[in-house]
């Protein structure tokens, strides 16, 4: 599992791509490309195009990066979740707090 | 190829590590080596060939650890021909082996007296 | 072992000169020595003076340097003693053996002290690595098995708040494993003073001592609302709000419960985050019910859903809820089991005494030789007959004393106290302080829910609810309503209970006063119920509820009387 960021040319959206499992694992590295990322970002985009597997402590996770980000006010959208990353939100009915695409 | 009766660099290190205690030293290989030569005959009349092979490398080797070049190649060479079976081919009085032993006896003495002086 | 004092060497040497010189390069390098003249020497003072390290002589009488390394070995056991042979053995064939025998290490002769001396230092440095690789790997299964116990005891303290419950009624069939309890599985089920039966299963993210942490409150919370006869919705909302305020961020308790009423013949219920609840019908039809809600622990108190989908519920009918173990099994070519399967097998007509057993074997032959039986959280609930089920002892115990029945209570908050607290649970028990007044539980919340909410709403922020009408309203809503009572300079609400007993049951009346300006009362009688379908609520269902609605005052006083009559024996009615 590896965890890569990118800041838009904006400066304000941080974009995380997640390859592999996002899993129980990812906690350290996953805080850090949030915590760690400079200037003013005012919205977040996690990139699940090669995340092979998500279980629920990436839910887990994609709560704190919520709560990190401005709780109710957060702007996070989760992007490229291929069909079983899907499943997986809409069990747990998580388009209820992130903008899942 | 020069013969090295004895390895004179080996004999000064041995010297200082053992002090006063290198003379016992000495007494003891030559006593135990004369020994061994009557032990090793014995054997040899009595056809134990496996223990003679035992007691001609162990003799090499603390001539070995003595300096004692020519005298450990002498030994070498009978553990060899004890090794191919070609037992008829060793003296079994010794006798090339006895007259290195003494003359490196000598040397050895020799050495000691000096090193006092 | 490798400590302050200089490390013991075992010299095993026949020759006698070679030992001497050996004992002396060894010594004069700081050394203890240990002498041998031969192997069995050599064994008889490795078991003596346990050295560090053995410098072997290969060809030695008695027993030679090979036997005594292998016995050595033998007897050393998981230690790790360096065997370096001494040997003017210069064949390649020879060392091999020295090798084979267990030996490390070789130094020819003639004995040079350099070389000895780097050679042992070499060892005595990885006699340091190994002993800390040792003592490290003891620490760790030490610690291991420290906290095996410490899970071993939270489980049992779970076991028995877990037990409390009424898992084992005839009609309830489950299977929850130690192993799924260590998964974050959490079964509680109950049965209500009304008649029916509660059942919550839980599925905690962060599994082992969190679960079981987790499901301690939500435990007590269960048990002790469903006793008093509280609704499905009740428990949820503070079973959200407990596990929202002892779980950190990030975790979670994927959750189904259903809430089932033998009289209704109907069941209720809620599902957050787990595969879909099914409900299978005499005939055979199954019904799925999928996760529509945010899991347990997530959403603060205003923005949580109690909401329930409801379903007829006739005799035989079975529920069956389980959590993700038994859907995630796969096959040995990779295949998922899935509800599909699930769902299938259901479907079938025919015997169902045993279709609960049949399920298991069934997921557990799928699953094949390599699976993991122990993740496996079923359980069914089957639809019987009503009876009175109800365990009378608990209902006993608060009829012991006769109960309040004809008394008045009042209660006055102000300023930050009208922000912060919620007045609902201390109405309710302070009416549930008449027993019979359980059975009522629901309404009776719903009745102090929207008085309340009224008050501060519209009585002191006078919020316009139509804003709640649309589905991004509603969170617009709130998030102003929060502002607006921040705002506020020395509000106020006053209630006031008054219970008076009459022939058969009694009069509840309630009333709620704010310190806000009040309204034009003549604006409510247009209201008709149905209307204003996303705030739910209404001041028209405080008409369904109670007997009369008042307004008194300038409109910030509302008076409703709640008159209630026993239930008869057959006809109990739903909480």
């Amino acid at each position: 599992m590896s965890i890569t960021t990118q800041v838009s040319p904006s400066g304000d959206l941080l974009t995380i791509g997640i390859q592999g499992r996002f899993d129980f694992s990812s906690h350290q590295d996953f805080r850090a490309a949030y915590e760690n990322s400079e200037g003013s970002i005012s919205a977040y985009q996690v990139d699940m195009k090669e995340t092979s597997y998500l279980d629920s402590s990436a839910l887990g996770m994609l709560l704190l990066l919520r709560d990190y980000a401005g709780g109710d006010s957060a702007k996070i959208s989760i992007v490229n979740c291929n069909e079983d990353v899907k499943k997986i939100f809409t069990i747990s009915n998580f388009e209820l707090l992130f903008d899942i695409q | 190829m020069t013969i090295i009766h004895l390895d004179y660099d080996l004999i000064h290190e041995l010297a200082s590590l053992l002090e006063e205690e290198f003379p016992v030293l000495v007494n003891t290989f030559i006593e135990n080596s004369n020994h061994l030569l009557e032990k090793m005959s014995t054997l040899l009349a009595e056809g134990d060939i496996k223990i003679f092979i035992m007691n001609i490398h162990s003799f090499k080797g603390s001539c070995k650890n003595l300096g004692a070049e020519h005298l450990a190649d002498l030994c070498m060479n009978y553990e060899t021909l004890a090794n191919q079976g070609q037992i008829e081919r060793i003296d079994s009085e010794f006798k090339e082996i006895r007259a290195e032993l003494d003359k490196v006896s000598e040397l050895l003495r020799h050495y000691m007296n000096s090193a006092s002086n | 072992m490798i400590g302050s004092e200089p490390l013991k060497i075992l010299i095993a040497e026949d020759n006698e000169t070679d030992r001497m010189i050996l004992e002396r390069i060894i010594r004069e390098q700081g050394y203890r020595t240990v002498m041998a003249k031969n192997g069995k020497e050599a064994i008889d003072q490795f078991l003596k003076e346990a050295p560090s390290i053995i410098l072997m002589d290969a060809l030695m009488p008695v027993v030679d340097g090979f036997e005594a390394t292998q016995k050595i070995r033998f007897l050393a056991g998981d230690d790790f003693v360096p065997i370096l042979f001494l040997t003017s053995l210069t064949d390649d064939l020879s060392l091999v053996s020295c090798l084979e025998a267990g030996g490390d290490d070789f130094i020819s002769k003639p004995y040079r002290p350099v070389v000895l001396a780097a050679k042992i230092q070499a060892y005595r440095r990885m006699l340091v690595m190994h002993q800390t690789l040792r003592h490290q790997r003891d620490e760790i299964a030490r610690s291991n098995e420290h906290m095996l116990q410490e899970q071993q005891i939270a489980k049992k303290v779970f076991d028995n708040v877990a037990h409390m419950g009424c898992l084992d009624a005839a009609n309830i069939k489950h299977v929850l494993s130690p192993m799924s309890v260590f998964n974050g599985d959490v079964l509680i089920a109950a049965r209500k003073p009304s008649g029916g039966l509660v059942v919550l299963l839980g599925d905690f993210t962060g599994h082992g001592l969190p679960a079981a942490i987790g499901a301690m409150p939500i435990s007590e919370i269960f048990y002790g609302m469903a006793a008093k006869g509280f609704g499905i919705e009740n428990i949820l909302r503070e079973i959200n709000q407990k596990l929202k305020m002892i779980l950190p961020v990030g975790f979670f308790c994927c959750a189904s419960m259903i809430d089932i009423s033998y009289a209704q013949q109907r069941i209720k219920l809620w599902n957050g985050g787990l595969p879909d609840v099914l409900l299978r019908q005499k005939d055979g039809s199954v019904k799925r019910f999928e996760s529509e809600h945010l899991p347990l622990g997530i959403l603060s108190v205003d923005k949580f859903k109690a909401d329930c989908v409801q379903h007829e519920m006739r005799l035989d009918d079975r529920v069956y809820l389980f959590s993700d173990g038994i859907v995630d099994i796969r096959n040995e070519q990779g295949k998922l089991f899935g509800i599909g399967h699930i769902y299938t097998m259901l479907s079938q007509t025919g015997e169902t005494e045993t279709l609960f057993e049949r399920l298991i074997e069934s997921a557990i032959e799928y699953m094949g030789p390599e699976g993991h039986e122990d993740d496996l959280t079923l359980v069914e609930v089957t639809m019987e007959p009503e009876q009175s089920q109800f365990d009378g002892s608990v209902l006993a115990k608060s009829s012991a004393m006769p109960g309040a029945r004809d008394w008045a209570f009042s209660f006055e908050f102000f300023n930050e106290t009208v922000r912060d607290f919620n007045p609902i649970p201390l109405m309710l028990h302070v009416t549930m302080e008449l027993p019979e007044l359980n059975a009522f539980s629901s309404d009776l919340y719903t009745i102090f829910s929207e008085l309340i909410s009224n008050a501060v709403d519209h009585g002191l922020l006078g919020l316009d609810s139509a804003l709640k009408t649309t589905p991004n309203g509603f969170q617009t809503y709130y998030q102003y309503r929060s502002e607006r009572l921040r705002q506020l300079s020395e509000p106020s609400i006053q209630i006031s209970l008054r219970h008076q007993p009459e022939a058969e049951g009694g009069l509840l009346t309630i009333e709620v006063k704010d310190s806000g300006p009040g309204f034009d009362i003549e604006t409510i009688d247009g209201l008709m119920p149905g209307e204003g379908e996303y705030s739910g609520r209404g001041i028209p269902l405080l008409m369904t509820l109670c007997e009369t609605v008042d307004y008194l005052g300038n409109g910030n006083t509302a008076r409703v009387c709640y008159r209630w009559r026993p239930l008869p024996e057959d006809d109990k009615k739903e909480v």
